[in-house]
């Protein structure tokens, strides 16, 4: 049975190395859409932070087991996907602002279109006319 | 007065010369220039062309909007413009444009919406379910301060104060019962008469099958949602009878 003082290391101090790998490649694939403006810097910084967190999970196991039993948790594997299920949460909310704010836009643009385009047919003719 | 004619339409090639004809019979009305203008509303048929070749005035949307966007896009012409009133008539021919006469005959109020469900009234009554429905949306509508017999009637008289409000800030779909909540919150006073409507003339109906029930839940969860907005303001609507 574990000490006391020792069951927040949920976990055996190695370092999940491929996990920390799989989250690097992500961020470089990340970074190759936005060197290719496929996505904004500005939009892609709540993901890459939320790669950063789930990296330095893997990383320091001991720092994350010490933070998961403070909250409560009994297995390293739950804290890790509460985790990303929040973060990835987040991440939703995030977009779904930006398309809504998208979309609003979207539509008062299409409809100032229409607007301005009618205004422009029936102003046509006027010139034309000697 | 000024009066604009907001006809939107999808896909309405069908049913909307006819409706175009109508408004050109229409008799004229004492100190009243009318004016149409279809919003074609990113139609893939000849909607546009029919329009044209009517004599109607078009504002064509690049994409389709849904019925809010187009009515709005209409409503801000109207507003722009300085047009004194606009009538929403739907372009698949619901709206008899001799019951204008109707709505204009109605006591001034800023939005007037046209019944089809009260007594002395004849004509198209849509079918069984949707008159649940529309019962359903009385009754929310009824909760947050607005009576009105027929919420998802599309025949509707706006006054400036409505197409100020209107041209700033539509529901995008299903928007009729929303509006109304809206008008509520800004005050606005809303009277209804009786019309009398008839089947649509052309095209289908964008609400049947699984999207009614979709219809059902985001038009009651908008209205409640404009109710609540509704706390922010303090000038109660007047909703009055005009009888019909």
């Amino acid at each position: 049975m574990q000490a006391d003082e020792e069951y927040w290391r949920l976990s055996d101090g190695v370092g999940n190395w491929v996990f920390a790998g799989v989250c690097l490649i992500i961020a470089l694939v990340l970074f190759r859409l936005i060197v290719r403006e496929r996505i904004t810097l500005q939009g892609s910084m709540s993901y890459l932070a939320f790669l950063v967190v789930l990296g330095s999970m893997a990383v320091f196991p001991d720092a994350t087991g010490y933070v998961a039993h403070k909250l409560g948790f009994s297995t390293l594997a739950n804290f890790f996907f509460c985790t990303a299920i929040a973060a990835l949460s987040i991440l939703h909310l995030r977009a779904l602002i930006t398309l809504s704010k998208l979309q609003l836009r979207s539509v008062a643009l299409t409809q100032e279109l229409a607007l301005m385009n009618e205004k422009l047919e029936r102003a046509l003719p006027l010139e034309k006319a000697p | 007065m000024r009066l604009l004619l907001v006809i939107p339409a999808f896909n309405e090639q069908d049913s909307l010369g006819g409706l175009l004809t109508e408004i050109k019979a229409l008799p004229p009305i004492a100190g009243a220039t009318i004016e149409a203008v279809v919003v074609d509303d990113g139609s893939s048929d000849r909607t546009q062309e029919v329009a044209r070749a009517n004599g109607a005035r078009v504002l064509r949307l690049c994409r389709n909007l849904g019925i809010g966007g187009a009515v709005q896009a209409g409503l801000q012409l109207a507003h722009r413009e300085g047009f004194d009133a606009a009538v929403q008539i739907d372009g698949d021919g619901q709206h008899p444009p001799a019951e204008l006469s109707r709505l204009l005959d109605a006591p001034h109020a800023d939005l007037i919406v046209g019944t089809r469900y009260r007594e002395g009234t004849h004509g198209f009554r849509s079918t069984v379910l949707r008159r649940l429905g529309s019962s359903w949306l009385r009754g929310i509508l009824r909760l947050v301060g607005v009576r009105v017999s027929d919420p998802t009637s599309g025949f509707r008289l706006y006054g400036p104060r409505a197409l100020r409000l209107f041209a700033e800030s539509y529901p995008y779909d299903f928007p009729e019962p929303e509006s109304l909540a809206m008008a509520r919150a800004a005050g606005l006073t809303v009277t209804e008469v009786s019309v009398t409507m008839r089947e649509r003339q052309g095209g289908r109906s964008s609400i049947s099958g699984y999207t009614s029930i979709y219809y059902m839940f985001k038009v009651t969860l908008a209205v409640v949602l404009a109710y609540l907005r509704t706390n922010r303001r303090t000038r109660p609507t007047e909703v009055t009878d005009a009888g019909g």
